[in-house]
């Protein structure tokens, strides 16, 4: 890409667009391992200034992609090469908190765990709660629809977002919500990964704290057995709020590293947790109790404080970091399959992982049959990122084959763009290349995600030369 | 090789052919909501019926859209569960109109429980959205733009739905008293909370003992059948304000869907979405 091209651009908007190195740098990257070269990154802080560096893009035919806490898996918000990155975590007011109707305006630049902190006087909070909420934003959740342990019951992201406002790629203002349009423009852009606009300000759904929680810790002797009672659990029509699964190597090294009591000596452990009004948790946590005694249960905890349930909680949240003691580096995956499918699909997941002489460690979802397994590598050893793509390629197609679907709650981004023919026929993929170009005709907003290429004749327009893609 | 099977038999496939050798057509369920009324010549389609699966340990079921919500019930309360839907009309048509009845305060609305479509287009091929799995960010999300698209964006031949569980009590109260929704803000998250015609109703869901509970905390209050539904059947004007940019991208969205105005003329009439 031509330097002298960009800082000739970056100066027309006044200083606004940064174009030193480290900045740039800091830009092209997310939680993914891939990397892009933007032209600029700028900071607006209103909604006025979000406009004006889409206007900006727009006239110069360079693309723009919105940028949260980048905390990202799939490379959804790595820019394209010569991009302009749009950058809202300066945009981070919580504007208001209605605690009548249980709702809050808040900008996509707040973190997630910090709506939960700041509506917590009110007996409220945000129910999307993914592993990276303390540093992920509520725009990012927004444009990946996501997910976390206790969406379980309440839903992933788009349950609880009601309207949003929104700076479309033409650079023109709108709101959608569920009223002023016929169809579900709210219900379409959530999860449209960047590709539709940008959220600049948010109404989300606030949920009550629910007066009763048990959390309870299990363990079991096999992975099987512990995949076969979460399935028993939500065929007895129990639907917990959170029902994790970890296997052993990822319960010692959690337990290492947090203490949180977990059992050492199980194959899988189990963490479900029952939320609501007294007798309905008393009531749940007895039948759950007795149905994993059932599926052999060996050991059954049920945290007594509310200083107990956290650090249970940040056990399972923080196994990421975890890792690090274990292996320099690792890849996390995302898949979901029908949960009767989970002992099987895991069973294949080790196999795997054993073909390619990889380390292979799973904490996950189960209750909504959503895989996590962690490929351990140290990818200075010569050949392993080979290894690590082939594994994983494999763990999407099993997955599939099992009747599943490509991204519970990471997206697809760069990541699994490939893949999409692998769930999707062509035509099924036309329809939501129809979708993108009704809100984005000349494809500029966060160009060349998601959709595999060729599947549309959109995102071809206006590429500066030099483009990685 | 793992693309999700489309292969729904004869009639979807007559559907198809009839779909891409017409030039006008009317779907139609029950034609509970009156909107889709037939006053000229255009052919009036109707999705097959039939449940196709149900597994009520994965809380999923798939039928065929043109199944009226009853016979689905059926299936439904004899394995304890229900869907979120009120009890009439099709599968399909409720879909369409996003039609949540009584349950609109809920979070678990309809949008949130269609898991799977499967729609026949305008030129007669089936496009599918969605994915039999209840969590799901796989591509862009067609399934929200489906439901509630009144038919204009092509016949939905197929919904996957979650169910749920039957509580163990379901009780509904009613207060006509103007403080009445102060009152009920004192509850933990009833399942319904709606003011029709000035009264307050709520229904309270979940352990007896906790219903028993929760109704104790309500002064005011009475015990009261399930209100009726008869203000949903009003007539629903399409044609409600909404910002430009917003009219530009539907209109933009029809044109992508159906180029040819071939889907319900009347209704897209009505939005002003012909092209």
């Amino acid at each position: 890409m031509n330097f002298r091209w960009s800082v000739d651009y970056c100066k027309e908007m006044s200083g606004a667009v940064h174009i030193n190195t480290a900045e740039l740098f800091l830009a092209g990257q997310d939680g993914s391992n891939m990397m892009g070269s933007p032209l600029g990154v700028c900071y607006p802080t209103t909604t006025a200034e979000v406009q004006d560096a889409v206007r900006w893009a727009r006239s110069k035919g360079v693309p723009f992609i919105a940028r949260g806490a980048g905390t990202g898996l799939a490379g959804g918000a790595i820019p394209e090469d010569g991009s302009l990155v749009i950058c809202l975590t300066k945009m981070n007011k919580i504007r208001s908190i209605d605690a009548n109707r249980r709702t809050a305006w808040v900008e996509p630049g707040v973190l997630n765990a910090d709506l939960s902190r700041q509506t917590s006087r009110e007996g409220l909070h945000f129910a999307p709660d993914p592993s990276s909420q303390q540093s992920c934003t509520i725009g990012g959740n927004v444009a990946n629809n996501s997910g976390g342990p206790h969406c379980l019951s309440e839903g992933v992201t788009s349950a609880h977002i009601l309207s949003l406002e929104v700076v479309l790629p033409s650079g023109e203002t709108c709101t959608f919500d569920a009223e002023t349009s016929l169809f579900d423009l709210r219900g379409a852009f959530i999860g449209s990964e960047g590709m539709f606009g940008i959220a600049t300000a948010i109404e989300v759904r606030l949920i009550q704290n629910p007066p009763h929680v048990a959390t309870m810790v299990v363990g079991f002797a096999s992975v099987h057995d512990g995949a076969l009672a979460v399935s028993a659990i939500i065929a007895h029509g129990i639907i917990p709020s959170a029902l994790e699964m970890m296997d052993a190597p990822i319960t010692r090294a959690v337990e290492e590293y947090v203490h949180a009591g977990f059992p050492l000596d199980a194959a899988a452990t189990l963490i479900v947790e029952i939320d609501g009004l007294e007798y309905s948790v008393i009531d749940g946590s007895r039948q759950i109790r007795e149905i994993v005694s059932l599926f052999g249960a060996t050991s059954f905890q049920v945290a007594e404080t509310a200083v107990e349930r956290a650090r249970i909680w940040k056990g399972r949240k923080t196994a990421f970091g975890a890792i690090a003691r274990i292996q320099p580096n690792y890849y996390l995956h995302d898949t979901v399959v029908p949960r009767k499918k989970l002992a099987e699909v895991l069973s294949q997941v080790t196999s795997i992982a054993t073909q390619e002489q990889l380390q292979v460690m799973n904490v996950f979802h189960a209750g909504d049959g959503n895989l996590h397994p962690i490929l351990m590598f140290d990818k200075r050893v010569a050949g392993v990122m080979d290894r690590v793509h082939r594994a994983g390629a494999e763990i999407v197609r099993v997955s599939l084959e099992a009747g599943g679907v490509l991204s519970g709650e990471h997206g697809i981004g760069l990541e699994k763009r490939d893949f999409m023919r692998w769930m999707f026929t062509e035509n099924d993929l036309l329809f939501q290349q129809k979708l993108r170009s009704a809100f984005d005709p000349d494809g500029i907003s966060n160009p060349h995600k998601v959709l595999p290429r060729g599947s549309g004749c959109t995102d071809t327009a206006s590429i500066p030369p030099g483009s990685w893609i | 090789m793992f693309k999700q099977a489309v292969n729904f038999g004869g009639a979807v496939e007559d559907l198809q052919t009839k779909i891409a050798s017409s030039d006008s057509i009317n779907i139609v369920g029950t034609n509970s909501t009156g909107v889709a009324s037939n006053e000229n010549e255009d052919e009036e389609l109707k999705a097959p019926a039939g449940i196709i699966s149900y597994e009520p340990d994965e809380l999923m079921i798939s039928v065929f859209a043109g199944t009226e919500i009853r016979e689905v019930n059926v299936e439904l309360q004899a394995a304890q569960q229900r869907i979120v839907i009120p009890d009439w009309g099709t599968i399909g048509g409720a879909v369409a109109t996003r039609r949540n009845g009584l349950r609109e305060t809920h979070h678990q609305t309809l949008p949130n429980n269609v898991l799977r479509c499967t729609v026949i287009a305008a030129d007669g091929s089936l496009y599918q959205a969605g994915g039999q799995v209840v969590k799901n960010v796989s591509g862009f999300d067609l399934v929200k733009l489906l439901v509630g698209s009144w038919g204009l964006l092509g016949l939905i031949v197929e919904v996957t739905m979650r169910t749920e569980p039957l509580p163990q009590v379901s009780q509904w109260v009613k207060s006509a008293h103007p403080q009445a929704r102060e009152q009920a803000s004192k509850l933990y998250r009833p399942a319904v909370e709606t003011l029709i015609e000035g009264v307050t109703y709520l229904l309270l869901e979940g352990h007896q003992n906790d219903v028993e509970q929760q109704i104790s905390l309500l002064k005011g209050f009475v015990l009261c059948e399930m209100p009726s539904l008869g203000h949903q059947y009003q007539y629903q004007n399409l044609n409600f304000l909404s910002q430009e940019p917003v009219r530009s991208i539907e209109r933009g969205i029809r044109k992508q869907f159906d180029p040819t105005n071939k889907f319900n003329k009347k209704i897209a009439a009505q939005r002003n979405l012909l092209t």
